[in-house]
């Protein structure tokens, strides 16, 4: 769904699959993965999508356009929120250090 | 030739998209294929989720089992359950695979010989390879195209394979409305036809077999093609007086069509959800008896307990397979009461 915000007007297949693994670098997301995944998400009535119209570069095929819908942005705010309590609940046990380079995982006693 | 023949594996009604997607990242023929290759899988697996009803697959997978393939009377109960799971997952995949606009008794016709196909290749290969897996051959005589018959009907009377997401406009013009309860009244028509014609097919058949029978015929076998031919009379008689479509008024303005087909939802809702009763019991309790006399070898506490979990069984996967359509319907009755006209 932030793909899908982040893509604004131009979320489709490709663009959503690009920023999801722009997003969750390093690891790879499978475009079949992402599919399934927005599959899902309008089954749940988070997304809704529609056929645009034929383009030559495509093969002479559609694109598959994405937007959030409201239920869509609120469930992405609540999850926002709620990353944004676990990163703070992370934080102050491990400090500012989690952000940068320099972190290491604690050695167990 | 590649593209060609992604597009044939592709479900058409992801392809359009699918397809333009994999145009786009196109690189060279081999990463084409292997970028088909890892996005195939995700897709027909989306595609089945979207489109196998669970209860009623596993209510055909008990079907084919039991009814089909006569589970009990084979040597061991995998020899009937290969070929159920190779049925099954054929009509799965003639699910997801489904055309946007399917005729309806063409599509249950070619799902009947995929899945009929399926099932006799793989008897095929256990003839050639392990003649021990292969079914009796009393079941492939009578029970697999006896079967088939009534595959026939339950494919075509719960259409499977068809998924529209929820639709979320909160205006409408009148003709769209119109377009959508004309759509509806059309379903439950055609829904209602072809469940009174199974009435008239079970009620002539079964009564032509109690006629036909010598009278040195077991009492419990009448008695159980009796009770089955009252309960499909009962279920035809609730058919044809609760369940017809009321046709809503075409004079009706927005309002009053909304508020109309409003109440001809929740009745349908109401309808279904008494499933078990004016359905599932009527019918079953025939089936039942005749379940109970074929166990002969099994004691009568056992067999009475045998019937019953099956019934049980069968009950419960219908009533799970009918949940979908209710939740469906509810969302629909709900939108509806915040929609408005678009002029």
């Amino acid at each position: 769904m932030t793909a899908i915000l982040r893509c604004r007007d131009d979320a489709y297949g490709i663009t959503i699959h690009e920023t999801v693994e722009e997003l969750s670098s390093p690891k790879a997301v499978a475009l079949g993965a992402v599919y399934a995944t927005l599959d899902r998400l309008e089954d749940k009535g988070l997304v809704s999508s529609w056929l645009s119209d034929p383009t030559p570069e495509r093969g002479g095929r559609s694109k598959r356009h994405y937007r959030l819908e409201p239920d869509g942005q609120r469930a992405l705010r609540e999850s926002v929120i709620a990353a944004r309590r676990i990163c703070d609940a992370v934080e102050d046990v491990w400090g500012a250090a989690i952000w940068s380079g320099k972190w290491k995982p604690a050695r167990q006693k | 030739m590649i593209a060609r023949f992604v597009r044939l594996l592709v479900p058409p009604a992801e392809r359009e998209h699918v397809l333009g997607d994999l145009a786009e990242r196109y690189e060279s023929p081999a990463r084409y294929l292997a970028d088909a290759l890892k996005v195939l899988p995700f897709v027909v697996a989306s595609r089945m989720r979207r489109t196998v009803n669970p209860g009623l697959s596993a209510f055909l997978a008990f079907f084919l089992w039991f009814g089909v393939f006569w589970g009990p009377q084979q040597r061991h109960w995998l020899v009937a359950a290969i070929p159920t799971l190779v049925g099954v997952m054929t009509l799965a995949l003639r699910d997801a695979y489904r055309t946007l606009v399917p005729r309806w008794p063409h599509a249950a016709a070619g799902d009947v010989i995929a899945a009929a196909a399926a099932v006799l290749i793989l008897q095929g290969v256990c003839a050639l390879v392990a003649p021990g897996w292969m079914l009796t051959s009393e079941s492939l005589r009578v029970g697999f195209p006896l079967g088939l018959v009534i595959l026939f009907f339950v494919r075509w009377q719960s259409p499977s394979g068809i998924h529209q997401p929820l639709a979320f406009s909160r205006t409408m013009t009148m003709c769209e409305l119109r377009g959508e309860i004309n759509v509806f009244e059309g379903y439950v028509r055609r829904a209602i036809r072809i469940e009174l014609g199974a009435v008239i097919f079970v009620v002539g058949c079964f009564t032509a077999a109690l006629i036909a029978m010598p009278p040195s015929a077991p009492t419990l076998l009448k008695w159980a093609i009796a009770l089955s031919i009252c309960g499909a009379l009962f279920v035809g008689a609730f058919l044809f007086r609760h369940a017809r479509v009321r046709p809503i008024s075409r004079t009706a303005d927005f309002a009053a069509t909304i508020a109309l087909y409003r109440q001809e939802l929740e009745r349908r809702i109401r309808i279904s959800k008494a499933y078990f009763w004016w359905y599932i019991l009527p019918l079953s309790i025939g089936p039942m008896l005749l379940i109970g006399g074929r166990l002969e070898r099994v004691a009568p506490l056992a067999r009475i307990a045998l019937a019953v979990g099956a019934f049980a069984l069968i009950a419960s996967l219908l009533v799970f397979a009918m949940r979908p359509m209710i939740k469906k319907t509810q969302t629909r009755l709900e939108q509806l009461a915040s929609v408005s006209e678009r002029l």
